[in-house]
């Protein structure tokens, strides 16, 4: 055997609450820690400091020293100037908790490409030589010593495990990590979980055989702090249909009657005959329906209840995903705080992946100046906390630049105007790319167009849910499906009068304008503004400066599976296929055919499945279809465990729902 | 006459979808509202006015998908519905009346009865696919209407 000359290679690894999982390789020497765009990574935190921290690797040795940071830097809870950091230290700056991770780089094995049963492509490890003596890191130098390794901490997956596709659930167990079986396993916590699990319990599986791993207490809890970054407060309407209802896989009764209901009995027989008149006239004689989001979240907390959701959910963070030994999948999750260093993992023939949008997405040219200029109070993503906008706009009045024309860009305008009422010193100026000339068009169908803004009354024309789209997605090749999302896809906002008048006043009086246009780039003002420099195209060329307090990106949220370190992993380790648009591959039932491991199954739903059988992967309804589909498909391959949800059987369920006992 | 479309508590019909719940719906709830009307006035009369509405039914779905593929949403709203129901009721009664219809001479069908029978069953199969379908067919609206899903 050759032998390896072995370092350990360290990585900090955690979760931000907005923008999901952070994963930092540290290379040997200095690794700055901040928003210089020199550090290894920047962290969109307004409470990370430019330069925040060193940390220097040398061998097997590391260091952390902060460089006068404004808010520190601690390590398992305390604050220090400096440190060395061991394995499993929790570092925190900002609102950022990293776990520091070492991996024998040593150790990688050679790999051969085999093709599965079901066809399926797959690169794994060449086996291991039972009497090749192995090299294993003794932290400082290495070197070569006879298996086995030295036993790691009691209750943590060692790193170097992770590095083969398949693991012993036994031995797991053997270094008192709790591994828990059971029928079901979902990962996310979030929505998509939520209503997997939802329709896996109304189909007779009971609570205890679904275990759920997610890092919120309310399965909408990152979506509830995406809405109100983006300006929908509970009182106001979600761009959600009213029988897509994630409280009830029926869709009855929808969250219009429910509400036409309350209003009755509340004495409001006004808002109760809008509404009926609305759900009779949508969208044809009245623009449509859609719910409260502070309706929908009760809703969901009342069926969250019902189906014993605390009991399903096991906090903590999914870390990697591998086939069993024992023939399962098993998910390794790390439950760490800043004191104690702790995983478990769950193995179950079933596994359901929900992770939602791995990433905000900025426009390149404002990620460019946030980067250099260190600047996230002036450039914002409109899913970020970015009240501090408002607050600045009430007291001084300002000019605002919005980036993308979808509903968030709506919704956007609508707070603006509310603040004009505090502050009529507020304008905001549209920056577009290029005018909007028509809308898009599918067939003998055309999409209607006003004042720069497309319309629909959804993310995705209706019948992609479950119409003639739908079927005709599903039927699609993967370059057809391509084609077919650009066709019924692109940036559209919500049809809605207020907003519609809120532009028009806007243009009339001058608050409101538009600009056309590529940015070349951003730079601060001596006064503490924001200028764009615009190739300015339609005015015949020229560079059009456009000085403002702020800049607003409404272009939305990243699906790509690289910014998820758990997708990554899984797409690398088990050498899965990608979408014509880079996302997982699905098949039609919504299984990630390429994990298929014995009969052990995994599934997949939302925006990380898009490119694949169905367009409105990322809505409540969407997802439900996800659910279904899925659900459909665990029960053909295990008919004993789930009941099919259909005629007398679904109105007993029903039934229960409307009385709120338990399923 | 079958009330499907995308507005409340219904679906985005497909034509399949469109047909068969046609078909399912006269054949259960317009069955049974019309044997109600048969027993009661003692004519089997209604029985054959409930196929010719499923006969003329094949091609105003074909009509109405074809309208649909105007409609960018590919929907159906409720107001369409109750449209379509009127425009059919209507034509159903004008061939009646001028007698062009085999089986059904036109003095066999007085126009208050008929407006009595065809109005509820309508009534009867639009209620009920604005929500109670559901609570037996959950996924009933995931294919279009369709009753057999095809996945």
């Amino acid at each position: 055997m050759a032998e390896l000359k072995a370092t350990t290679r360290y990585r900090l690894h955690g979760m931000h609450h907005v923008t999901g999982e952070v994963d930092v390789v540290l290379e040997q020497g200095e690794n700055l820690l901040g928003r210089d765009p020199a550090a290894v990574a920047t962290f969109d935190d307004p409470q990370v400091s430019r330069r925040h921290a060193l940390i220097t690797v040398r061998g097997g040795v590391v260091e952390v020293r902060d460089l006068d940071s404004a808010n520190g830097t601690y390590v398992n809870g305390e604050r220090v100037m400096a440190a060395e950091l061991r394995e499993g230290d929790r570092l925190r700056i900002g609102d950022l908790t990293l776990e520091l991770i070492g991996r024998l780089l040593g150790d990688r094995r050679q790999t051969q490409i085999v093709t599965s049963a079901d066809g399926a492509v797959m690169v794994v490890p060449l086996p291991r030589d039972p009497n090749a003596t192995r090299v294993v890191d003794d932290g400082v130098s290495a070197g070569v010593v006879a298996a086995p390794p030295p036993a790691p901490a009691r209750g943590v997956v060692p790193d170097e495990w992770l590095d083969s596709d398949v693991i012993s659930e036994e031995r797991l167990r053997s270094i008192g990590v709790d591994v828990q079986t059971c029928g079901f396993a979902g990962i996310g916590g979030g929505m998509g979980s939520f209503v997997w699990a939802d329709l896996l319990r109304v189909s007779g599986v009971p609570a205890e055989a679904i275990a759920v791993i997610g890092n919120e207490e309310r399965p909408y809890g990152r979506y509830e702090r995406l809405c109100r970054n983006s300006q929908i407060p509970p009182h106001e309407r979600l761009r959600s249909n009213s029988d897509s209802c994630p409280d009830n896989v029926w869709g009855f009764p929808a969250y219009a009657p429910r509400e036409i209901w309350r209003a009755i009995r509340g004495g409001d027989l006004r808002l109760a005959g809008r509404l009926l008149w609305q759900i009779f006239g949508e969208p044809a004689l009245v623009q449509t329906y859609t719910p409260r989001s502070g309706d929908v979240f009760r809703a969901v907390d009342r069926e969250a209840a019902r189906i014993g959701w605390p009991a399903i959910v096991r906090f903590g963070r999914a870390r990697a995903i591998r086939r069993s030994a024992e023939g399962r999948l098993l998910v390794i999750a790390s439950a760490s705080d800043e004191q104690h260093r702790r995983h478990y993992a769950i193995s179950a023939p079933f596994i359901h992946l929900a992770v939602g949008y791995p990433s905000l997405q900025l426009l390149p040219d404002l990620a460019e100046y946030r980067e250099a200029f260190d600047d996230r109070t002036r450039v914002v993503n409109a899913y970020e906390q970015h009240d501090h906008i408002y607050e600045q706009l009430r007291a001084k009045g300002g000019t605002v630049v919005l980036r993308g024309r979808g509903i968030v860009a709506s919704r956007i305008i609508q707070k603006l105007y509310e603040e004009r009422h505090n502050n009529p010193k507020i304008a905001i100026v549209h920056l577009h790319r290029s005018r909007l000339t028509g809308g898009h068009t599918y067939g003998s169908s055309k999409r209607e167009v006003d004042a720069e803004f497309e319309f629909q009354p959804f993310n995705w024309p209706k019948g992609c849910w479950t119409g003639e789209q739908r079927a005709t997605m599903e039927r699609a090749d993967p370059e057809e499906r391509k084609q077919l999302l650009e066709a019924w896809g692109g940036t559209t906002t919500a049809d809605r009068r207020d907003w519609r008048r809120m532009v028009q006043e806007g243009l009339r009086e001058g608050w409101y304008r538009s600009e056309y246009g590529v940015v070349k780039e951003l730079a601060p003002t001596p006064d503490g503004r924001v200028t764009s420099r615009i190739s300015n195209t339609l005015a015949g060329g020229g560079t059009l400066e456009l000085v403002a307090d702020f800049v607003i990106d409404c272009t939305g949220l990243i699906a790509s599976p690289e910014r998820s370190p758990l997708l990554h992993d899984l797409i690398d380790r088990y050498a899965l296929t990608r979408n014509a648009l880079g996302r997982l591959q699905v098949a039609n039932d919504f299984e990630v055919t390429g994990m298929r491991h014995g009969s052990a199954r995994m599934y997949a739903s939302g925006a990380i499945t898009l490119g694949g059988p169905h367009a409105a992967v990322d809505s409540f309804l969407g997802l439900q279809y996800a659910a279904y589909r899925a659900v459909e498909g665990m029960r053909l391959a295990d008919p004993a465990r789930i009941r099919t949800l259909n005629g007398w059987y679904s109105f007993v369920q029903w039934s229960r729902w409307a009385r709120g006992k338990a399923p | 006459m079958v009330a499907l479309g995308a507005g409340e508590g219904t679906v985005t019909p497909t034509l399949v979808g469109r047909w068969q719940t046609r078909l399912a719906l006269l054949a259960t709830i317009g069955l049974l509202i019309t044997v109600i009307f048969v027993l009661g006035l003692r004519s089997d009369v209604f029985l054959r006015v409930l196929v010719y509405v499923a006969v003329f039914g094949f091609v105003w779905d074909v009509i109405y998908i074809l309208i649909q593929r105007f409609r960018w949403d590919r929907d159906w709203p409720a107001a369409f519905q109750v449209l379509n129901g009127i425009t059919e009721g209507v034509f159903l009664y004008a061939v009646i009346a001028l007698g062009l219809l085999p089986f059904l001479p036109a003095r066999d069908v007085a126009p208050g009865v008929f407006l009595a029978h065809y109005g509820l069953v309508w009534l009867a199969i639009f209620l009920w696919t604005q929500g109670p379908m559901r609570a037996f067919f959950p996924f009933w609206r995931f294919h279009g209407g369709r009753i057999t899903p095809r996945t």
